[in-house]
């Protein structure tokens, strides 16, 4: 079936309706959010405590930023490229267990790029494909899930980083896409013994890297998290409104990335925060998760990036001052959307089509029918679902 | 000889087949190339390339878009990035048990892992066994730039029979067009003067 | 003859023995004439070429008539892909879609036998030599070729089946074929057996070639002849009117057996005096020899019915001299004193014999004409006519130069007179042969210059010739006509002619006659109109195998030399007398 458009006329109509004094009231929201990040930019400690509070009292799950030492209305311009430097990016993906499909297996793919600008030579390429069959498929606790084969792609992204940064020419500045953390949850159907599993070797992996004093960083495109925004919330409410903090969003609506747009020139970074959530907890020290948003786009047309780094990243100005600088710099060469080079490059290499994962289906086949072995077949469903794909030969 | 990795053959038919595959730019066949393509122990089919279809990119699309471009992004896109494309292969005879043919392929390919670009020799092998007749396929295809694929395949083809001291080659293949041609004005002038063109070094 | 042949990238099929073929066979038949694709360039070969078809056993022999270029789409001729694709490409497109046809007129064909190197070439030789076979020759066609039958010019050796080969006897060249230069004979003995006759237009090489025939037949003494000698040119030498170079004459090469008359009696021929003088005797004169006049004496219809009362009041030996000897006008008087006729005049004899004497007295006025030739005498110092028989009779050949006397009416008469007497000895002989078994007459040809004066329609009932032309073969008479008018000759005539030798004519009505009696032959019509004057001609009629056009040899020192086959130069008298067959 189809949708009703009657219904969906009617809807939108509404949605027009309310829009102006939507906005109006938008508007008036963001201009008390100025005039407060204006009034606390410097009562850094207020706030600190104030969040701590709330943390041991009222909510220890709160999901917020924490300023360091840069005042909350910190930008801040450089462009400090070394003369030579190795710049590393990595990406993964995988192929899912589809029950739907002739053979039972699952696949990651995690590619690499490392790129030394000045030079006359192409970066170097490097990719890493595992197959999971048969007892591969399962964990401890039982068949993996997708869940589960993200977190083990995030992984093998970070180690094949730390593998290459190893052995790159310094200084090395390194990304992967999306934030720092391993993503997932324990209710995420992922048993709690499977992610902790993950995090220990993560946090291992970082722990090297911090060893080998490499930049590291995640870099996410187009942030939607507004930590800056409820850590104003909380400097806005009173006392007495404080215990309810769970259910009170005062500044709701209030986007990060609209306002740090308007505070931050191109090539300018905000200042650096510290994550406060129940997951960045079990980063610690030295790996404490930090953050600053960077404005990686043009006078005409800026665009907002959230660069997310580690503790020892985010204590060192030569550090933060390289990793701006290369950003910036991968951002430019991309073009009008500005997006790190290398980054769209590991994705690229990374990536699995879906001739390649039909590829491997048949070499999986062929090679067990090759051994008198019985293969099973696709699900009705997903063979109706080909049909209309057949064609025939015709020039 | 060249050989080509396929990545999948899309459509195959007893006249031609397609196939896809990643490529660097260096392995690039190009039109009018003969491949040939071993099947069998003793069967492999002959086709000619007539059409190379580069998927569209969209980072080069977008690189060019900014103002500099820096060396080693050129030659990433050079040399690292494979080239997706589809190749279309026409029929254009086959060899069975050592003897050459120019007959439609009996057997259609139905999976493909490789196929080769034919070397010299082979192209002067295929070209001279019998009377030109795989020509015929070539003009019945009549939806294809016929004229182009001919003029490229005659040019390859008498650069190898020259070497081995046949540079009477073309014009055989010449009287053999305007024979078949002969009372299709239309076509044997846009051809002719295609391939006077492929000549006019 | 070698049957293989072999194809190379040319297209062009290759014969055995090293000849190449110019084509092969695409259609055509019996009724119209055959198409042959041209596998060469059309620039070697030309209309009138000598072509040989090879076919299963069959060699056939033709001419080709004509020429036709031919595209298999009209574009392909229409535009030039000369300056449109590389000159390699465009040049093969000649020969596919741009092609040349030539139209070959099947003439003969002749069986061939197997393959030389097969042995059953070798039966089929021994069947001939011992007779269960006949020897291949010549035949009309009957069949024709089949598809793709490669054809070849003629070789020397196809001339030489077809037309003879030079070293047998009564073999004489009489020119060359015009591709190749290669000798193309006629049999003079054949030729003398029928009337024949040398054609075209004035200017174009009539008397040259005439007079290569002319030696050819003393040489080769075949025949006798009697040649009338209209404009002196045959016997003492003459000078080219366009080259002015010297043209020797018979009688300077053959002193011995040519003989030039001169008529009148003291006549000069060229300043030159002849062998001897021919007069004629009055009693020669009949009254045939008058009525042949008629026309160019305007003669009445009333002049037989005189001349009939003449021959009866004289005699046919003296009606001539009594007749010349009546005066006209002459009156006496008589008893009365009325006018009366003398004797001795017109009127009186007319009177006396029942005949109009108007009639008779115009006649004697329109006769005086004839009375006053030179020539003529009562009583002439020998018998000129008598002793031009003789020789004849003897093998001698007569020229008899004309002179002075160049009008048409000395024409008329003399060579009517002479031509009867010739007759009647000729006949007499032929009777005695057959019924006494006496020597068989020797063959005598006699050579008529502007022909149509004396052969036309008109004439023709009237005048020895045509009689001579339609029967006289069987008395060992026969003509060679030499004229540029074959239109205004009498077609009976025409079409008694076996061997026809024609040079360039330029009007249809005399191309048409030439090929009068001849079937099927309107192919040769364009190519009488093509030859090149003074150059070529065009052999035809049954006294040749088939129709060819040839280059005529040139009437020049070289062709003396050929033809007697050493100086030619009276050294002594010794070789005068061995010549004249003493």
């Amino acid at each position: 079936m189809s949708i009703d458009f009657q219904q969906i006329r009617e809807q939108i109509n509404h949605i027009g309706e309310r829009a102006p004094a939507r906005e109006n009231e938008l508007m008036a929201l963001y201009d008390r959010a100025y005039q407060l990040l204006d009034d606390e930019a410097r009562d850094l400690e207020r706030l600190i405590s104030r969040v701590q509070y709330v943390v041991n009292n009222f909510d220890p799950f709160i999901r917020c930023a924490l300023p360091v030492t840069e005042p909350l209305d910190f930008h801040f311009f450089t462009a400090d490229l070394p003369s030579q430097f190795t710049v590393i990016a990595a990406d993964g993906s995988q192929i899912a267990p589809d029950r739907h499909a002739m053979v039972d297996y699952c696949l990651i793919n995690v590619g690499g790029i490392q790129m030394r600008l000045g030079l006359d030579e192409p970066p170097k390429l490097s990719v890493s494909s595992r197959l999971f069959y048969d007892q591969d498929l399962f964990t401890s606790s039982g068949r993996i899930t997708d869940a589960t084969l993200a977190l083990m792609r995030d992984l093998n992204e970070r180690k094949l980083l730390a593998e290459l940064a190893s052995q790159a020419y310094p200084p090395v500045i390194t990304f992967t896409d999306g934030q720092m953390e391993l993503w997932g949850r324990a209710s995420d159907g992922l048993a709690t013994t499977d992610f902790q599993k993950f995090l220990d070797e993560h946090l291992t992996v970082l722990e090297h890297l911090c060893d080998l004093n490499i930049v590291t960083s995640g870099y996410v495109d187009k942030p939607a998290a507004n930590h800056v925004v409820r850590l104003l919330e909380l400097a806005l409410l009173s006392e007495t409104e404080l215990p309810k903090v769970r259910e009170i969003f005062p500044l709701r609506g209030v986007r990060d990335n609209q306002l740090f747009l308007n505070l931050l020139a191109p090539g300018e970074r905000s200042a650096v925060f510290r994550i406060q959530s129940k997951s960045a907890g079990y980063y610690r020290d030295s790996l404490a998760l930090h953050f600053f948003y960077l404005n990686v786009g043009r006078e005409d047309h800026p665009w907002l990036a959230r660069v997310e780094v580690p503790a020892w990243v985010a204590a060192d100005e030569n550090h933060l001052n390289r990793l701006q600088s290369v950003l910036i710099q991968q951002c430019q060469m991309i073009g009008s959307r500005p997006y790190p080079y290398v980054l769209h490059r590991a994705h690229e290499v990374a990536l699995v089509t879906l001739e390649e994962k039909q590829q491997v289906e048949q070499m999986i086949a062929f090679e067990l029918r090759r051994h008198h072995l019985a293969v099973g077949e696709l699900s009705q469903k997903q063979a109706l679902k080909e049909f209309s794909g057949r064609k025939r030969y015709t020039r | 000889m060249t050989a080509i990795e396929i990545g999948r053959l899309l459509r195959a038919g007893t006249t031609g087949f397609v196939v896809g595959c990643r490529i660097d730019q260096f392995s690039l066949p190009s039109f009018g190339d003969l491949v040939r393509v071993p099947l069998d122990r003793d069967y492999q089919i002959y086709g000619l390339i007539y059409d190379m279809h580069v998927d569209d990119d969209g980072l080069v699309r977008q690189l060019v878009t900014s103002e500099v471009i820096e060396e080693t992004i050129i030659q990433d896109n050079r040399v690292n990035r494979n080239v997706p494309i589809e190749i279309s292969v026409l029929s254009v005879g086959y060899e069975q048990d050592k003897r050459t043919y120019h007959l439609l392929p009996p057997r259609p390919p139905l999976s493909l892992d490789v196929i080769f670009s034919c070397n010299p020799d082979e192209l002067c092998a295929f070209s001279k066994a019998g009377r030109f007749g795989y020509f015929r396929h070539i003009l019945r295809a009549r939806d294809l730039p016929v004229g182009e694929l001919l003029a490229a395949h005659l040019q390859k083809a008498q650069r190898a029979h020259v070497q081995i001291g046949n540079p009477m080659w073309v014009n055989d293949a010449i009287q053999e067009l305007i024979t078949l041609l002969r009372d299709d004005y239309a076509v044997l002038m846009s051809l002719l003067s295609t391939v006077g063109d492929a000549f006019n070094e | 003859m070698n049957n293989s042949k072999s194809m190379n990238s040319d297209n062009n099929v290759q014969f055995g023995m090293g000849k190449t073929g110019i084509g092969y066979v695409v259609s055509g038949g019996l009724k119209e004439n055959l198409q042959v694709r041209l596998t060469v360039s059309p620039q070697e070969v030309q209309e009138g070429a000598f072509v040989v078809i090879e076919s299963g056993k069959w060699l056939f022999f033709g001419l080709v008539t004509d020429l036709q270029l031919g595209a298999t789409d009209p574009r392909f001729a229409d535009e030039q892909s000369e300056i449109r694709l590389p000159p390699d490409m465009a040049r093969l497109l000649h020969g596919q879609t741009l092609y040349t046809n030539l139209e070959v007129l099947p003439a003969l064909m002749m069986e061939r036998g197997p393959e030389l190197s097969s042995p059953e070439y070798q039966i089929w030789r021994d069947e001939i030599e011992v007779g269960i076979r006949s020897e291949p020759s010549a035949l009309p066609v009957k069949t024709i070729p089949a598809h793709h039958a490669p054809v070849r010019l003629a070789g020397p050796g196809d001339i030489a089946e077809i037309f003879g080969k030079e070293k047998e006897s009564g073999n004489f060249v009489i020119g060359r074929t015009r591709e190749q230069n290669y000798p193309v004979c006629i049999n003079l003995e054949k030729l003398v057996q029928r009337s024949s006759g040398v054609f075209g237009a004035t200017g174009t090489g009539k008397s040259f070639l005439t007079r290569i025939l002319l030696a050819g037949l003393i040489h080769h003494n075949t025949a006798s002849l009697l040649v009338f000698d209209m404009h002196n040119e045959y016997g003492f030498d003459d000078t080219a009117s366009d080259t002015k170079e010297k043209v020797v004459g018979l009688k300077t090469r053959f002193p011995g057996q040519a003989r030039v008359v001169g008529l009148g009696k003291r006549a000069l021929i060229r300043k030159r005096p002849p062998d001897f003088n021919l007069e004629i005797a009055m009693s020669d004169i009949q009254p045939e020899d008058i009525e042949l006049l008629t026309r160019e004496l305007n003669l009445k219809e009333t002049t037989p019915t005189t001349l009939d009362a003449l021959v009866a009041s004289f005699g046919r030996d003296r009606w001539f001299t009594e007749f010349k000897r009546m005066q006209i006008n002459a009156f006496t008087e008589d008893q009365n004193g009325k006018k009366v006729p003398a004797d001795g005049s017109v009127a009186a004899w007319a009177n006396a014999n029942g005949v109009n004497i108007m009639a008779a007295e115009g006649l004697h006025s329109k006769l005086n004409r004839v009375f006053r030739l030179p020539y003529i005498a009562e009583e002439p110092a020998s018998d000129g006519i008598g002793e031009i028989v003789r020789s004849l009779e003897a093998g001698k050949h007569i020229i008899l130069s004309f002179g002075k006397h160049e009008s048409d009416l000395d024409y008329l008469l003399v060579t009517n007179l002479l031509s009867r007497r010739i007759r009647r000895a000729w006949e007499q002989r032929t009777n005695n042969y057959r019924g006494s078994g006496e020597d068989e007459p020797r063959p005598l040809v006699i050579v008529l210059e502007e022909a149509h004066k004396l052969l036309n329609r008109e004439m023709a009932a009237q005048t020895t010739f045509s009689t001579i032309a339609r029967e006289l073969r069987k008395y060992y008479i026969t003509l060679l006509i030499v004229d540029q008018r074959p239109s205004q000759i009498y077609d009976e005539v025409m079409s008694q002619l076996g061997t026809r030798i024609s040079g360039w004519l330029g009007d249809d009505d005399d191309i048409q006659a030439v090929l009068s009696g001849l079937s099927g032959r309107q192919a040769l019509r364009g190519m009488l109109a093509r030859l090149q004057p003074k150059e070529e001609v065009l052999l035809l009629g049954w006294g040749v195998p088939m129709p060819l056009p040839i280059r005529s040899r040139r009437y020049d020192k070289q062709f003396w030399d050929e033809l007697l086959g050493r100086t030619h130069v009276i050294n002594n008298e010794d070789d005068i007398i061995s010549e004249m067959g003493f």
